[in-house]
C-alpha cells in the first residue's frame, strides 16, 4: 500500500499534509475544553475571594471561549472533510485509471495467472478499499494519536500518579484487543471457508437443477446444504462470543480504571495533593481516551482491509507485459502470407508443449483446414498468429515479416479471428458488427451479416440492426453469437481471416451456406474444426494431434496416407461418402 | 406487493423459534444500557460530590468506589450476555431462512430457474440472506438500544436536575435534524455513484472478460478513453458524496460541543450564584457533561442504521421474493408408475415458453417399447424444448403426453423420472470425487460396480489415468474436458439403467477418440431399451428405427433412413448439406 502512496498521492501531499494538520487543530480545541473547564471550577467557582458579579462575568468568558472552540473546531473539521474528500477521491481515481491501462497493455501470457474476475474485482473494490484508506489516514493518522497521547500528556501535567493509570489502562486496553483479533482472524477465515461451500452447493443445484430432479436427489441435495449451513451456523457462533466481549470489555477496563482513578484521588485529596477541578479534568479526559481508541480500532481494522487490497492491486501492477510490440507498419507483397517455421510453444514454463516443432506455410489465397482433438494445440496456432502468446522456441512470421517487429495496430489490421467462443458487447448489433471497421455503412453492414447468415436472423429482432445486444449477449442464441461474431470479421478489411470452430452451433445447412460464402472471398482463410465435414473441401487440411503435425495434404491424400485421418471421418461417418 | 407490515410479519415468524432468547436479549440490553449510563451517575453524584476539603475522609469514597466497581463488573456481564445473543439469534435466522431458500430452489419448476439469472438467485441466497438479518437484527437492536439509552439518560437528567436537563432535551433535535438533511442531500450523490460505478464493473468486465476479442480487434485504445470518462464523472459525484456525508459528522460535533458549552455555562453559573452544597453542586455538572458528550451518539447512530435498515428491507423483499415464488403442485394425489414397458407418446402437443409464440405445434409420435427414435432438425427447432416436455420439466399447453399409456400429468414426477435415464449436452457434475459423481444414482453402490459401469461407459480408461484416480476431486467448471465429462455423466447413469433413455448428442467441443468411446456408449445403453436422441451424428440417425426430422416446432418428415431419402424431401436436403 505505502508504494502506491507513493506513486499516487504525490500530486495530494499538500492536501495530505494540509487535512492532517487540521484534524491536530480540532484535537487541540478538544483536549484544551477540559482545561478550561478546570479554570472554571477551581479558579472562579470555588473561588471565595471573588463576588458573584466577577465570577459569572468571568464563566461567561470562558463560556464564550468553549463556544468559540466549538465553531472552531467545526470549521477546521469541515475543512479538513473537503481535503480529504479531494485527495482520497483523486487518489482513486488517478489509481483505476493507471491500474485499467495497465491491464490493458498485460498479454495473456501475465492474465492467465489472475483469473479475470479477480482482476475486475482488483479494479472495482481493491482501489475503493485504499483509497477509504487515504480519506481514514488523513481523518486519523495525526488525530487519534494526538488525543490519545495528548489526554495522556494532559493528565500527567494534571495529576502524574492519575497519569501513570492512564498509560497502563491505555496499553492494557490495545494489547488485549489485539490478543482477541488474532483470536478471531482464523476462526473468521474459517467461517469463510464453509460460507464457500454453501454458495458451492447453491450454485451447482442451480446449473445442475434438470440432473437432481432426474434422477430424483431432491432430498439428499437439501440434506448436503442443511449439513454444512448447520455447521457454518457453528462456527459463526463460536465467533459471536468472542465478538460480543470487545465492547463490554473496553466498558470494564475503563471503568475499573476509573475506580482506581478516584481511589488514588481520594488517597491525594486528603494530602491537599489533588483539586476538585483536577478530578473533574481527569474524568474528562478518560472518556477522551475511550472514543479515541474506538477511532484507532476502527482505523487498524480498516488499514489492514487496504493493506490487503493493497497487496492484491501490486500483485497486478508487478505482471509486466512479456510482449513489446514493434515497429513495422508495412507488408511485404509476398506470396507467403503464413510462415510457422520449426515452432514450439508452451503456456508456461513448466507446462508440457502445447505445439511441438511445428512447420508449414500457407500461400496467399489459400483455405486452409486444421483438423484435430482437444488438446491437439488447434487453438495455440491461432495465439501465435495473433501474437496473444509469444512463441517458447522457432518464429511465426506473417507477409516475411516475424510477427515480433509488427506494431499492434499493424497485426491487429492483417488478421480478423473469429474466436471460439463468441464474444459480443454490451451495445447494438450495428455497433458490434462496427468493431470490425469503424467507419462502416448501412449497406456493408448488411452485406457482412448477410455473408454471415445472420441477416434472416437480425431483420427479424425488434429494432433489426439497432437491436440491443445484452450483456454477455444473453438475449441471442449460441449460433446466433456465432454468426455476429463471423460477421464482425467478415467486415474487417484483413487479408487474413481465421475461423475458430466457430461454427459448431450451427446447423449443417446454415454452415454449408456460410462455407459457400466464405469461398468467395478473396482471402486467405484458416478455417478449424472439429468436424472432418468443415474442411474436406479445403485446399489444403492440417492434422494435429498432441500438438504435433501429424499430415498436411487435401482430403483424399490424408485418407489415403493417415490412420488417424480415416479414424476420424470414419467416427463422423465421413470416409465412405467421399472416397 | 411487500409492504412494512407484511415484511416485519415474516420476520417476526422467522423470529418466533427463538422469541424466548430474543426477549432476554433486549432484557439484558437494557440493564447493560442503565448500567453504563448509571456509572457516570455514581461518580459525579455519589464520588465527586464527596470530595469537599472540610468533610472528606477515605473511608466514606470506600462504599460507591465499590458501588462503581460492582456496576462495571455487572455491566461487562450483561453486556457480553447480551452481545452473544443477538450474534447467536442472527445467525440462527440466517440459518433457517437460507434452507428455506435452498429448500425453496429445489422445488420451483424449471421454468422459474431457466428464466432468471443464476447468479441473481445465487445472491438471493447468499448475500442476501446474511444482510437482511446483519442490518434487521443489528439495525433494530441498534436503535432500540439506543432509544433505550436516550430514555434512561434523560430520566437520569431530570432526576439530577430539571433545569440543565431541558437544556440538553431541547438542543438535541438539532443535531439529529442536521443528521437527516444531510442524509437527504447526500443520497443523491450516493445513488449516482453507485450506478456510475455499476456502468464501470460492466464495462471493465466485459472488456477485461473478453480481452482476446479486444486485442483482436485492436479496441485498447477506444477503451481506456471510455474508462477514464467514466472515471472522472466518478470523480466529481464521489467527491460531492463522500463531503456531503462526512459533513455530518462535524455538523454533530458542532452541535454535540454546543450542547456541552451551554451545559458548562449554565451549571457553572448555577453553581457561582449559590453559596451552599458547592460540591455536590459540582458532582452534578459531572454528570451532566458525562451525559453531554455521549447523549446524542445514539442519534446519530439512529440516522447511520436508517439507512442500513433500508438496504437491509431491500434485501428482504429479494428473499421474500424467491420464498414467495410458486412452488409446482402438490403430488400427493398422482399415481405412480407401476409398468415397466417404456413407452413414450406424444398427442397434438402444443407448447409456447412466452404466450403466443409458440415453439412446439401439434407435435406427435410415439416411441415403441426398445425402438430407436432419433430428432432431427435445425438448431432452434424445437428438440430441447422436447427434451424439456418429455421429462416433464414443463407442462405442455395442450395435448397430452403418455407414458406407458398413462398421462405423465396423473404420474408424480419422481417416479416417472425414476424410468427414464437422461444425458444431456450440458454435462453436470458436483465438486466431489469421481466416484461420488458416478453413483449419485445409488449411493450404495460399492467400488466394483462403479468400475463396472465405468468400463461400460468408456470412462474406466482416461479416469485411472487421473490423479487419484476414481477419488480424484472434480469440479463442473475446470479440469476435465467437455467430453470426458460427458463420459462421467454417462457412468452416472449406467450404474442404474432405467426402461427408456433421452439423450443429447454433443455436437461441438468433444475430440475424436473420446467422441467414438461416447458413441459405443450410447449404444451400449441403447440395446435393449427404448431411446429418444437428439441427434447430430450421421449414424446415430441412420441406425434410428424412426427419425422424426422437425422444422420450426413442427414435424416435417418422419420415416427411416432409407424411406426419407427416397422421399427427398426436407431431409433429403439437409443430409447432402453436409
Amino acid at each position: 500500500m505505502i508504494q502506491l502512496f507513493r506513486r499516487f498521492l504525490g500530486k495530494y501531499k499538500f492536501h495530505v499534509i494540509f487535512g492532517s494538520l487540521l484534524k491536530v487543530l480540532e484535537a487541540f480545541f478538544e483536549l484544551v475544553v477540559p482545561l478550561v473547564l478546570k479554570y472554571m471550577i477551581d479558579e472562579v467557582v470555588k473561588n471565595n475571594t471573588l463576588t458573584e458579579q466577577v465570577k459569572v462575568e468571568r464563566l461567561w468568558i470562558c463560556g464564550g471561549i468553549l463556544f468559540a472552540f466549538a465553531i472552531l473546531g467545526f470549521i477546521s473539521t469541515t475543512c479538513a472533510q473537503y481535503i480529504a474528500s479531494r485527495a482520497s477521491q483523486g487518489f482513486g481515481t488517478d489509481l483505476r485509471n493507471d491500474l485499467y491501462k495497465h491491464i490493458n497493455t498485460l498479454s495473456f501470457k501475465e492474465l492467465d495467472k489472475i483469473s479475470s474476475a479477480s482482476l475486475i474485482n482488483r479494479l472495482q473494490s481493491d482501489t475503493v478499499n485504499v483509497q477509504s484508506c487515504v480519506a481514514m489516514i488523513i481523518r486519523l493518522v495525526l488525530r487519534a494519536p494526538m488525543i490519545v497521547i495528548g489526554s495522556m500528556i494532559m493528565s500527567f501535567i494534571v495529576n502524574w500518579k492519575a497519569g501513570l493509570i492512564f498509560l497502563g489502562t491505555t496499553i492494557l486496553l490495545f494489547v488485549l484487543i489485539f490478543f482477541l483479533m488474532f483470536y478471531i482472524i482464523p476462526i473468521s477465515k474459517k467461517s469463510q471457508a464453509k460460507l464457500d461451500v454453501v454458495t458451492k452447493i447453491s450454485k451447482e443445484n442451480l446449473s445442475g437443477n434438470r440432473v437432481v430432479r432426474a434422477f430424483n436427489k431432491q432430498k439428499y441435495e437439501y440434506t448436503r446444504f442443511v449439513d454444512n449451513q448447520v455447521s457454518l451456523c457453528k462456527i459463526q457462533s463460536k465467533l459471536a462470543t468472542i465478538e460480543a466481549f470487545l465492547n463490554p470489555m473496553v466498558f470494564f477496563i475503563i471503568n475499573l480504571a476509573s475506580v482506581i482513578v478516584l481511589y488514588v484521588s481520594g488517597l491525594q485529596f486528603v494530602n491537599n495533593e489533588i483539586s476538585l477541578g483536577d478530578i473533574q479534568a481527569l474524568i474528562n479526559y478518560f472518556t477522551q481516551i475511550q472514543l479515541a481508541v474506538v477511532a484507532v480500532l476502527t482505523f487498524v481494522v480498516l488499514l489492514t482491509k487496504g493493506a490487503a487490497s493493497g497487496q492484491r492491486i501490486n500483485e497486478v501492477y508487478a505482471l509486466t507485459s512479456s510482449i513489446k510490440y514493434g515497429e513495422i507498419n508495412s507488408i511485404n507483397d509476398t506470396d507467403e502470407v503464413i510462415n510457422f517455421n520449426h515452432v514450439t510453444f508452451k503456456y508456461n514454463e513448466n507446462a508440457n508443449a502445447a505445439l511441438k516443432d511445428i512447420t508449414f506455410n500457407i500461400k496467399k489465397g489459400e483455405h486452409i483446414g486444421i483438423i484435430g482433438g482437444t488438446g491437439s494445440g488447434k487453438t495455440s496456432l491461432i495465439n501465435l498468429i495473433n501474437r496473444f502468446y509469444d512463441v517458447s522456441d522457432g518464429e511465426v512470421t506473417l507477409y516475411g515479416h516475424n510477427v515480433k517487429h509488427y506494431s499492434k495496430q499493424t497485426l491487429s489490421n492483417l488478421v480478423a479471428t473469429v474466436m471460439q467462443k463468441a464474444v459480443l458487447f454490451n451495445t447494438s448489433i450495428k455497433e458490434n458488427i462496427r468493431k470490425g471497421k469503424r467507419d462502416a455503412n448501412d449497406e456493408e453492414i448488411v452485406n457482412a451479416l448477410k455473408s454471415a447468415q445472420a441477416f434472416d436472423f437480425v431483420s427479424k429482432l425488434d429494432n433489426g440492426v439497432e437491436h440491443l445486444v445484452q450483456e454477455n449477449a444473453k438475449n441471442l442464441s449460441g449460433g446466433q453469437k456465432q454468426r455476429l461474431s463471423i460477421a464482425r470479421a467478415l467486415i474487417k478489411d484483413s487479408p487474413i481471416l481465421i475461423l475458430d470452430d466457430s461454427s459448431s452451433a450451427l446447423d449443417y445447412m446454415t454452415e454449408a451456406k456460410l462455407k459457400k460464402e466464405i469461398k468467395k472471398l478473396n482471402k486467405t482463410v484458416i478455417t478449424i474444426s472439429q468436424r472432418a465435414s468443415s474442411v474436406v473441401d479445403m485446399d489444403r487440411i492440417i492434422l494435429l494431434d498432441k500438438g504435433e503435425l501429424i499430415a498436411t495434404g487435401t482430403h483424399d491424400e490424408l485418407l489415403s496416407s493417415s490412420k488417424l485421418y480415416r479414424e476420424i471421418c470414419a467416427s463422423q461417418d465421413l470416409g465412405e461418402r467421399h472416397v | 406487493m411487500y409492504n412494512l407490515k407484511s415484511m416485519i410479519k415474516r420476520i417476526l415468524h422467522y423470529l418466533k423459534p427463538y422469541k424466548v432468547r430474543f426477549v432476554f436479549a433486549l432484557l439484558t440490553s437494557t440493564i447493560y444500557v442503565a448500567l453504563t449510563l448509571y456509572a457516570p451517575y455514581i461518580i459525579g453524584v455519589e464520588i465527586v460530590s464527596l470530595f469537599n476539603e472540610a468533610t472528606f475522609t477515605m473511608s466514606i469514597l470506600v462504599e460507591p468506589i465499590i458501588k462503581l466497581a460492582i456496576v462495571t463488573v455487572l455491566g461487562c456481564i450483561f453486556g457480553a450476555i447480551m452481545g452473544r445473543l443477538l450474534n447467536v439469534i442472527s445467525y440462527l435466522m440466517i440459518k433457517d431462512i437460507r434452507i428455506d431458500a435452498f429448500n425453496k430452489l429445489l422445488k420451483l419448476p424449471v421454468s422459474y430457474i431457466d428464466s432468471h439469472v443464476h447468479g441473481d438467485i445465487l445472491t438471493r441466497v447468499t448475500r442476501d440472506v446474511d444482510q437482511v438479518w446483519d442490518g434487521l437484527l443489528h439495525g433494530f437492536t441498534h436503535i432500540f438500544r439506543g432509544v433505550v439509552a436516550i430514555i434512561i439518560t434523560i430520566i437520569f437528567m431530570f432526576i439530577t436536575k430539571w433545569d440543565i436537563a431541558l437544556i440538553v432535551v431541547i438542543l438535541t433535535p438539532l443535531s439529529v435534524l442536521a443528521a437527516m438533511l444531510i442524509a437527504k442531500f447526500s443520497h443523491k450523490s450516493f445513488v449516482e455513484q453507485a450506478k456510475i460505478t455499476g456502468a464501470m464493473g460492466g464495462l471493465s468486465n466485459e472488456m477485461i472478460t473478453n480481452q482476446k476479442t479486444v486485442i483482436a480487434y485492436g479496441l485498447n485504445d477506444e477503451n481506456d478513453t471510455k474508462y477514464q470518462e467514466l472515471d472522472q464523472k466518478l470523480y466529481k459525484v464521489g467527491v460531492k458524496a463522500q463531503f456531503t456525508a462526512s459533513f455530518a459528522r462535524p455538523t454533530t460535533r458542532l452541535v454535540n460541543a454546543i450542547i456541552y458549552a451551554s451545559v458548562v455555562l449554565y451549571g457553572t453559573i448555577w453553581i457561582a450564584r449559590s453559596t451552599e452544597d458547592i460540591i455536590l453542586k459540582v458532582g452534578v455538572l459531572t454528570v451532566f457533561l458525562a451525559y453531554a458528550s455521549q447523549y446524542t451518539r445514539p442519534f446519530n447512530e439512529i440516522s447511520d442504521v436508517a439507512s442500513e435498515l433500508a438496504s437491509s428491507f431491500a434485501s428482504l423483499k429479494r428473499v421474500l421474493e424467491l420464498l414467495d415464488e410458486k412452488e409446482l403442485n402438490d403430488e400427493s394425489n398422482l399415481e405412480e408408475v407401476t409398468t415397466n414397458i417404456g413407452e413414450y407418446e406424444m398427442k397434438n402437443v402444443h407448447f409456447s415458453y412466452i404466450p403466443n409464440k409458440e415453439v412446439l405445434k401439434n407435435i406427435s409420435f410415439k416411441a415403441e417399447q426398445n425402438k430407436k427414435i432419433a430428432i432431427v432438425g435445425k438448431t432452434g427447432c424445437g428438440k430441447t424444448t422436447l427434451i424439456n416436455l418429455l421429462m416433464h420439466y414443463y407442462d405442455v399447453d395442450s395435448g397430452e403426453i403418455l407414458f406407458d399409456n398413462k398421462n405423465i400429468n396423473q404420474i408424480k414426477r419422481a417416479s416417472l423420472r425414476n424410468h427414464i435415464g437422461m444425458v444431456l449436452q450440458d454435462t453436470w457434475l458436483f465438486k466431489g470425487t469421481v466416484k461420488d459423481n458416478i453413483r449419485y444414482a445409488k449411493p450404495d453402490a460399492g467400488d466394483d460396480e462403479i468400475i463396472e459401469a465405468a468400463t461400460l461407459a468408456k470412462a474406466h480408461d482416461f479416469i485411472m489415468k487421473l490423479k487419484d484416480g476414481y477419488n480424484t476431486v472434480i469440479d463442473d467448471d475446470d479440469g476435465l474436458s467437455t467430453g470426458e465429462k460427458q463420459l462421467i455423466c454417462i457412468a452416472r447413469l449406467m450404474i442404474n439403467l432405467p426402461k427408456v433413455l433421452i439423450l443429447d448428442e454433443a455436437t461441438s467441443n468433444i475430440d475424436t477418440r473420446t467422441e467414438v468411446n461416447i458413441q459405443k456408449a450410447f449404444n451400449i445403453m441403447m440395446d435393449g431399451r427404448t431411446s429418444i436422441v437428439i441427434a447430430h451424428r450421421l449414424s446415430t440417425i441412420r441406425h434410428a428405427d424412426l427419425i422424426i426430422v422437425m422444422k420450426d416446432g413442427e414435424i416435417i418428415e418422419t420415416g427411416n433412413h432409407e424411406e426419407l431419402i427416397k422421399k427427398g424431401g426436407y431431409y433429403n436436403e439437409l443430409y447432402n448439406s453436409l
